[in-house]
């Protein structure tokens, strides 16, 4: 095996080549015992590491899931789901609370109260994610309260330490705009929307939540339009943040 | 061999499509929840039973060859109820392991072949995972950025190298360095 060959299994596990050169190499796969080991090889891997990959971005969405369906029995804290609004038993609260949010915010920011609509956090879950740091409970602790003072310098604390955790990041990042410390927000979710990992799509949903936030429905709107239409979720909360504005 | 019509579940795994994942939710969780806590478990041992088993699954899923011809349902059942005994082992509680065995549970053929591929899988992405771990800082990072559909160009800024060249060659060699450790496991 060259590294001709292995270039060319590589195009071929990438989709890159013709019809023909495709039908050369699973001949070839057939004929040559060594090349179609190579090829089996490469695509197992590709496959390991495609797996990996998106891994990270199917995690989240089980875990909101296993909120959902798997509710504590007794008398767990209560975080902020995705799906609230399918909950029939938080309308009557959550109406009472949007009453005085939209009322403080009316005054506060342009757009009235399409911000405090859509900015429903996901709960954060470091702890969950196998990290023994200190900070990291409190940390979850005081975001998935909704005390995000207090947890901007344990994610601080905990990030230097544990830079490449992007959830993490991202709560930064959240817990910075819910604090009205916008500029280090938008910095934040800049990266993330530019790094292509698997919180990219909503770096680019809270960069639109920023720009609703100081009444730039233009920019929000350039914003929603980067979520890709696979994520299905972010895409339904863009399809109607959108619809709002 | 024709795929079972469950098999949406495992290309919304594969997708991350909430909606239909939802659905899963909805349709298999009752009967995991309600097993698990009948047996020394709470609803958080489930959530995360279930949880390890759709991620599993989802390994697998991106197998080029994989199939499912038996009910999801009951292949997510087998897997839980045998983690769960896993678990319990390894807390040296033999009683309540012995009271789940003594109980009569006889999943369909189909189901258990689709257990022993899985189990099949579990062991393959072990070894993989083990190789990988191995490889250096830059290997994995340079596969990672490369598994995300990064370009070659782009990956080579980032981490570094000179041009696309280079990150072709060093792709090659970790690839390479990745199967000499997995064939050094068996």
């Amino acid at each position: 095996m060259t590294d001709k060959d292995f270039q060319i299994i590589d195009a071929y596990l990438q989709g890159d080549l013709s019809e023909e050169d495709r039908q050369g190499v699973e001949e070839r796969a057939v004929s040559s015992a060594a090349f179609g080991e190579a090829l089996r090889e490469r695509r197992r891997f590709a496959a390991h590491l495609a797996a990996k990959s998106h891994e990270e971005a199917l995690r989240p969405t089980l875990s909101v899931l296993g909120e959902q369906f798997f509710p504590d029995q007794q008398g767990a804290v209560v975080r902020p789901l995705r799906p609230w609004w399918r909950r029939p038993a938080v309308y009557g609260s959550a109406a009472a609370i949007l009453l005085v949010f939209a009322l403080a915010l009316s005054f506060l920011f342009p757009s009235g109260n399409t911000y405090a609509e859509f900015a429903q956090h996901d709960p954060l879950s470091i702890t969950e994610r196998g990290t023994a740091l200190a900070d990291a409970a409190a940390a979850e602790t005081a975001f998935n309260a909704g005390d995000y003072l207090r947890a901007i310098p344990l994610l601080e604390r905990y990030l230097a330490d544990q830079a490449e955790d992007e959830r993490a990041r991202l709560a930064l990042g959240i817990a910075y705009l819910e604090s009205n410390e916008d500029e280090k927000a938008v910095n934040i979710f800049t990266e993330i929307a530019a790094s292509e990992g698997a919180l990219a799509a909503y770096g680019n949903w809270y960069l639109a939540l920023a720009a609703v936030k100081r009444g730039d429905s233009a920019a929000a709107l350039i914003f929603l339009d980067k979520i890709p239409s696979t994520d299905t979720y972010l895409t339904e909360k863009a399809n109607r943040l959108r619809a709002s504005l | 061999m024709s795929n079972h019509p469950d098999f949406r579940y495992i290309i919304a795994l594969r997708d991350n499509d909430s909606r239909l994942l939802e659905e899963l939710y909805r349709e298999c969780s009752p009967k995991i929840l309600s097993w698990v806590t009948k047996n020394n478990g709470s609803a958080a041992d489930a959530r995360d039973l279930f949880q390890e088993a759709l991620i599993s699954l989802h390994h697998s899923a991106h197998q080029p060859d994989f199939t499912l011809t038996c009910p999801i349902g009951g292949l997510i059942f087998t897997i839980c109820r045998n983690k769960w005994i896993n678990q319990l082992r390894r807390k040296k509680k033999e009683a309540e392991v012995r009271i789940i065995e003594a109980e009569r549970y006889t999943p369909e053929s189909a189901t258990v072949s689709a257990y022993e591929r899985w189990e099949d899988d579990q062991l393959e992405k072990q070894r993989l995972d083990a190789g990988f771990a191995q490889l250096s800082a830059t290997c994995q990072q340079l596969l990672r950025l490369l598994a995300r559909g990064i370009s070659s160009s782009e990956a080579a800024e980032r981490l570094g190298m000179t041009n696309a060249n280079t990150v072709y060659r060093r792709k090659n060699a970790c690839l390479s360095r990745w199967r000499e450790l997995i064939e050094g496991q068996r």
